[in-house]
């Protein structure tokens, strides 16, 4: 019984300082090395050294759903050039004002 | 509840938050890293739907002023009307805040960027304190626009924001001109290292009897692509070097020449881009035609290691 006691201490100590499920969270998640720290349009991921350097391949257990890579794109190349697409589309963002009112 | 029996209840949950406390530090880097890119990509998505909104009412007020200045041209025509100006005054207000607005949402947009830890240090000047000058301009014009009496207020700062929009414009193509090149540096760095691990898969494969000569032929062009890109990015990080138009702090000192050198420098990146989409859909045809030859073979390991013919390879290492 004693022991029955600890346990649900343990356990309500765990979840109230977030030791539980935040594990669970990051093994399901997309990880940094994939996708890195970069803004994007969603589903947009950086071009980091780590993001080539692991080259994924696609098996139920990698990535995320949001930046899974195609089955074939070994190497998660794929991601980086869209990242690299979107930041030459913000380099072109442009306002035209009428030449005079 | 006796107080004996509070205590008794309480010691250990504080002994065990106080165990726990002592691994919240590897938690919280763990999670740290993925939060921290959660939260950039968050805040960069509000400044770009704030950046379409504004995009928006900015196009619409342009279009209803155009109307009013249409409709005053020709109630002109005929006798003076001053209900007519003064709608076309309010429009024309309505046009330039609208417009300051929008000019403000690219700034922000421009600034998340710039932000971002991935870019951190990619620029030699501080181009926040330059943005956050643009910004406090645009501020101050808002207020006088505002408060404008005459249609020649109105149209004085309309001339006065057409100045800074026009550098606002070339300074952004400049200081993301940079971002990218920064972004497409690590991904020509890294393709080095795919190179490698191409050529290693294609010994493994080979090293079992396979025939792998479609797989080299895909090896092949995606190392002749990426060269190609990489020769091209020379070229852009070279003109970069020149800033030609701009001061080394990436503030527009010759339009004219800032124009021409961001023109050559756009369409360059964009050479590049083209040359890496094809080195990528190369590999995309390298990885279909290694999951054909490998069929059967392949298996990603307990430890995440993909394994031909039941040999682990440092080849391709899945997650």
């Amino acid at each position: 019984m004693k022991w029955i006691y600890i346990l649900i201490v343990l356990v309500v100590a765990a979840s109230a300082s977030g030791c539980v499920d935040k594990n669970q969270a990051e093994t399901t998640g997309q990880t940094p090395a994939q996708t890195s720290v970069s803004p994007g349009e969603p589903g947009e991921a950086a071009v980091t050294p780590g993001a080539v350097v692991t080259p994924v391949i696609a098996t139920p257990s990698a990535g995320s759903p949001a930046v899974s890579p195609a089955p074939d794109d070994l190497f998660g190349t794929e991601s980086n050039l869209s990242a690299i697409d979107t930041t030459f589309n913000d380099m072109n963002m442009e306002i035209s004002l009428l030449d005079t009112i | 509840m006796k107080p004996t029996n509070i205590f008794r209840i309480l010691t250990p949950l504080i002994l065990a938050l106080f165990i726990l406390s002592l691994f919240s530090g590897s938690v919280a880097a763990q999670t740290t890293a993925r939060e921290q890119y959660e939260k950039t990509k968050e805040q960069y998505q509000v400044q770009k739907e704030k950046f379409d909104n504004t995009r928006k009412q900015f196009e619409d007020a342009k279009k209803l002023f155009e109307e009013a200045n249409k409709k005053f041209k020709n109630v002109r025509d005929n006798k003076s009307d001053n209900r007519s100006k003064e709608e076309l005054m309010e429009k024309a207000r309505e046009y330039i805040l609208r417009a300051i607005n929008h000019t403000e949402a690219q700034l922000q947009v421009m600034k998340n960027r710039l932000d971002n830890p991935e870019n951190k240090g990619i620029l030699a000047s501080d181009a926040i304190k330059i943005i956050d000058a643009h910004t406090a301009q645009l501020e101050q014009m808002k207020g006088n626009v505002s408060q404008a009496t005459t249609i020649d207020e109105i149209r004085a700062a309309h001339k006065e924001l057409a100045g800074i929009v026009a550098k606002i414009n070339l300074e952004t193509r400049y200081f993301m001109g940079m971002v990218l090149n920064h972004r497409i540096d690590n991904f020509i760095n890294q393709t080095d290292n795919v190179s490698a691990k191409v050529d290693d898969a294609v010994a493994k494969l080979k090293a079992n009897g396979t025939d792998t000569e479609e797989l080299e032929s895909d090896a092949a062009e995606f190392k002749n692509k990426v060269k190609e890109a990489k020769d091209i990015q020379a070229q852009t990080v070279a003109l970069f070097a020149t800033h030609s138009g701009f001061a080394a702090d990436g503030t527009v000192t010759n339009e004219k020449d800032a124009r021409d050198f961001l023109k050559k420098a756009n369409e360059l990146q964009r050479d590049t881009i083209k040359r890496l989409k094809e080195a990528g859909k190369q590999l995309i045809e390298f990885g279909k035609e290694f999951r054909k030859l490998a069929r059967g073979k392949v298996k990603v390991s307990e430890k995440g290691e993909l394994e031909i013919n039941g040999e682990a390879t440092t080849t391709l290492t899945a997650k």
